[in-house]
């Protein structure tokens, strides 16, 4: 049984995946078919290993985050059963890992934009290199309507413009208050002096 | 792109160049193959 290994290294991030030729597939010698296992190290994480449902699941979610940042949305990606979750932190990114084993508890690693970069530059290694014969459930990177990046962008500002709002109507407020104002009415009637010159 | 050159790094820890930030974070996602397709799918709109 032939075992293959491929290592795929971008600056802070290392990803090796372990496999075999699928020989019924017609496979050659030098293609994984077949994966077993894999491992990703990012410099300052714990290493990370599963199987390829795992992989799929933080290939979908890292590369569709990545491409929404691209156009400008920066919003949370989760993948199927939330098992990868991604979002924004800060100007850096939150990765949540959460274990299909039991009793382990949710990994939190935080990305800076160097370091997301390289992720993604390893999954993209990955997801185009000939030497893997395996089928992604990867969705394609699609154009986004004008509407949705709209409605992403417009989202992020419409929480201050309420408050700025609220703050400039206050501030008029207490400006108008401190206008004076005359609220003394003379009722009196006019006086003889003026009726003699008209006269 | 050099990360290595100073003036990329005072770019990427300067807070007050965000707009330089963003834009190299976003010439960095757009690198090699993959980052070509995304570069592609965000220049255009869906109709």
């Amino acid at each position: 049984m032939i075992n293959l290994s491929y290592r795929f290294d971008q600056n802070s991030s290392s990803l090796e995946l372990d496999g075999m030729p699928d020989v019924s597939n017609g496979d050659s010698e030098n293609t994984i078919g077949i994966l077993s296992s894999w491992t990703l190290r990012i410099i300052g994480s714990p290493t990370l290993e599963g199987e390829k449902e795992h992989l799929e699941n933080l290939m979908q979610v890292i590369l569709q985050y990545s491409r929404s940042y691209i156009s400008g949305i920066r919003k949370t990606f989760i993948s199927k059963k939330s098992i990868v979750t991604i979002s924004p932190f800060g100007s850096s990114h939150k990765l949540l890992l959460n274990s299909t084993k039991k009793d382990v508890k949710p990994l939190e690693i935080i990305l800076d934009d160097a370091e997301l970069s390289d992720l993604t530059q390893c999954l993209d290694l990955l997801r185009f290199d000939s030497r893997f014969n395996l089928n992604w459930n990867i969705t394609l990177d699609r154009p986004y309507s004008k509407r949705y990046i709209e409605s992403s962008a417009y989202r992020s500002k419409k929480r201050f413009t309420l408050f700025y709002a609220f703050i400039l109507f206050l501030s008029t407020s207490s400006l108008m208050l401190l206008i004076p104002t005359n609220n003394k009415f003379d009722l009196s009637e006019p006086t003889k002096s003026s009726q003699t010159i008209s006269e | 792109m050099n990360v290595k050159r100073s003036y990329i790094t005072s770019l990427l820890n300067d807070d007050k160049h965000e707009f330089f930030r963003e834009l190299l974070v976003i010439l960095s996602l757009s690198c090699g193959k993959g980052g070509a397709c995304r570069l592609k799918a965000s220049l255009y709109h869906q109709s």
